[in-house]
């Protein structure tokens, strides 16, 4: 049973939340996090079901509350304070949401294509991104990862920057899969690509968003 | 019409499925070759189809084709070569050429070579759609 401290009507959003969340986690970590929203409420006349969870408004009330540990402090949660910092928590939450949006409408369109051993390596690559994402924490305003099926009846999933953009090929014989990166001038110049196969998708995927870690070169 | 290759190819995007959906982007998929093509080639190249940018009139003429319904990619001559330079893996696996047809003076291919890959024909034909300017069409045309 989850208690809380102080009112979370009494917390101070930056800016203004419809909805505030409690959060627990179980001593396991992180790994059940899909499974830990307990509690939704509506700040307001309405009481909202506490069954309802709206990820969107949850992500929009966690940003708002950025540099404030407030909410998930003042729950009277040894195990969840001992076991993760409330802020690690939220940037967690972030960091994977913003990851999502990245991917999940390459994700949707993978899921519906009809080719399943296609579909499968679609998903695949684009799970790996998401977890690379993650792993690399918040990264905000991405592009969206597009999926698109080539007129030779392969699949590419296409990622494109200003300054570079990388791509993995999904081929109907799968095993001809492939990835593939291209960046102008102002990023390296660089034109590289592969067999999916044997490879490490991760590898190549932290790579790349190393190159994130340049401002320039993903504006 | 000169045998001459200018500084610029023209490559139609006939589907809408050739750009990102704000439209500011070509994909990779908009310069892969037409792999039937290579069943008419003694050497078994598979070809994408290009105009060269002969004159001010070659692009006018382009936007008009059916197979511009999206507009116009324009590529540099020199960028064809490009992928070969920077990566020594893509030697000798694409080319242009010069092919007139019936009613189309400029008309063209960017040629992959038999011997390339799934994956490495990907490479260069998304190092082909960075490097493209995307020309939209105009209403009437």
């Amino acid at each position: 049973m989850i208690e809380r401290s102080t009112p979370l009507s009494e917390t101070k959003p930056k800016v203004p939340a419809k909805w505030v969340s409690l959060l627990y986690t179980p001593p396991t970590g992180y790994d059940l996090l899909r499974k830990s929203f307990i509690e939704v409420r509506e700040i307001g006349n309405a009481t909202a079901d506490p069954r309802t969870i709206d990820r969107g408004l949850l992500f929009a009330y966690l940003q708002s509350q950025e540099n404030d540990t407030a909410t998930l402090l003042r729950v009277k949660m040894p195990v969840l304070i001992n076991n993760a910092s409330a802020i690690d928590y939220s940037n967690r939450m972030i960091a994977e949401q913003l990851a999502d949006e990245v991917i999940k409408y390459a994700r949707q369109q993978a899921l519906l294509f009809p080719i399943r051993k296609m579909s499968v390596v679609a998903i695949q690559v684009l799970d790996h991104l998401k977890q690379a994402l993650i792993d690399k924490g918040r990264l905000p305003n991405l592009p969206i990862i597009r999926f698109v099926e080539a007129p030779d009846k392969s699949v590419l999933l296409e990622w494109i920057f200003p300054h570079w953009r990388i791509g993995f090929s999904i081929e109907p014989n799968v095993e001809e899969s492939g990835w593939f990166f291209s960046s102008d001038k102002s990023a390296g110049s660089v034109i590289a690509g592969g067999q999916l196969a044997g490879f490490d998708v991760s590898w190549i995927l932290d790579w790349v968003l190393s190159q994130l870690k340049s401002p320039a070169r993903h504006v | 019409m000169s045998n001459i290759f200018p500084d610029h190819c023209l490559r139609g995007l006939r589907k809408k499925e050739h750009l990102t959906p704000d439209g500011n982007a070509i994909y990779t998929a908009a310069y892969l070759p037409d792999s039937r093509t290579s069943e008419n080639r003694q050497d078994g190249c598979a070809e994408t189809s290009i105009n060269w940018e002969d004159d001010a009139s070659a692009l006018s003429f382009t936007l008009k084709q059916s197979s511009s319904a999206h507009g116009v990619a324009r590529l540099r001559k020199d960028e064809i070569y490009e992928p070969a330079r920077k990566n020594p893996a893509l030697k000798n696996l694409v080319f242009y050429e010069r092919v007139p047809m019936d009613g189309n003076p400029h008309h063209g291919n960017i040629v992959f070579a038999k011997e390339a890959q799934q994956h490495q024909i990907k490479t260069i034909a998304n190092y082909f759609a960075m490097c493209a300017e995307l020309i939209r069409r105009q209403n009437g045309q």
